[in-house]
């Protein structure tokens, strides 16, 4: 457009036009009825978009946090089990659970080679030795060479010696680990 | 306050437009009255047909607002309807017939300028006020006027020449 108009056109559209009455707008309202409701249902408005943002936001950390918590439970539980295992006492264990399968274990544990001589000899006191249980797993059953067959259970212990040392007033603890097999012979018959 | 989630769509669109479809309406119409019978009906006639969609081009209605102000001028029933509905309406809310808004530290200058507006001609005034306030292109406006475009980008020229002129007559 011709420069000399630009200035006049900008003047111009600096105008803002006369707004309609309200009661020009309550006319139409009237005049549309349900129609004028047509486009609500069609057409979100742009304001309604953004807290559907947040909550697609929202469903990932909440997705996230979600898996988390499945990974850290999971962990949890399976290193809880570990510990009630490791924990279980042989002597003092549930072993209606542990056993189920097979022969009551021996009640009096297998000695450990390493009995902390060495510590003994230095000026250590055994004090006490607790043995756990950490594994019982059945073998199934063996044939001995000119013997009958047995079904064969191998146990592994953690022996955990506690040693005092009365010049130090101090205490040690050793733990070893020990394996034992157990075999019941079987009748044939 | 109204949920706005619940507002229908029509009132955004013509909170946008209807400024400028009223003004047009104003330039097409012999009086206040039938501008706002004019744009009402236009309006009401083009939302029903593509409201649903949720956006309706202005031209749309721009094109019916002039088709329906060539019937007004024709049929003369419109004075009988205008004045049984008149009876209902608010009359103070309707004297206002200001094309502008006039803002005070504005308003020297913009009377000047809305009395020149009215001083063009009816053919001038259509082609400004399709331009300038309804945005159309010359295309567009050519298509709402039932002219060739540039007839449309011609009267244009001459209608700000016009304009020109009799800004420079009035008396600052």
């Amino acid at each position: 457009m011709n420069d000399s108009f630009s200035e006049l056109e900008k003047e111009l559209q600096e105008l803002s036009p006369a707004k309609p009455t309200t009661v020009l707008r309550q006319q139409i309202s009237k005049a549309l009825g349900p129609q004028g409701d047509l486009a609500l249902r069609c057409l979100p408005e742009e304001e309604k978009l953004i807290p559907f943002r947040i909550v697609r936001k929202w469903a990932i950390v909440a997705g996230f946090i979600f898996l988390l918590s499945i990974f850290g439970a999971s962990y949890y539980f399976q290193h809880q089990h570990s510990r009630n295992l490791a924990e279980t006492p042989v002597s003092n264990g549930d072993s209606s659970m542990l056993l189920r399968e097979g022969p009551t274990p021996p009640a009096e544990p297998f000695k450990a080679d390493h009995s902390g001589q060495a510590l003994v000899k230095a000026g250590w006191k055994p004090l006490n030795t607790e043995s756990v249980l950490i594994e019982l797993h059945d073998e199934g059953v063996i044939h001995p060479s000119s013997q009958p067959p047995s079904k064969q259970f191998r146990y592994r212990y953690h022996d955990t010696t506690t040693f005092t040392h009365p010049d130090a007033n101090s205490e040690m603890q050793m733990t070893v680990p020990r394996e034992g097999v157990f075999q019941v012979k079987l009748q044939p018959y | 306050m109204p949920d706005p989630t619940f507002e229908p769509l029509w009132k955004e669109w013509f909170a946008k437009h209807g400024p400028r479809l009223l003004l047009f309406a104003r330039q097409q119409a012999r009086n206040d009255y039938d501008a706002e019978d004019l744009l009402q009906e236009a309006f009401v006639r083009i939302w029903r047909i593509y409201g649903h969609t949720g956006e309706v081009a202005p031209r749309l209605v721009f094109q019916a607002i002039r088709r329906l102000a060539i019937d007004y001028a024709r049929r003369d029933i419109r004075r009988q309807r205008r004045e049984e509905k008149s009876e209902d309406l608010n009359d103070q809310e309707r004297i206002s017939a200001d094309w502008f808004e006039m803002p005070i530290e504005k308003q020297e200058r913009n009377e000047q300028l809305s009395s020149a507006i009215q001083e063009l001609s009816s053919k001038h005034q259509e082609v400004v006020m399709l331009k300038v306030w309804g945005e159309l292109t010359f295309d567009e406006i050519g298509k709402t006027l039932g002219i060739p475009l540039h007839t449309a980008a011609s009267r244009y020229r001459h209608a700000l020449g016009n304009l020109k002129s009799i800004l420079t007559k009035q008396p600052k």
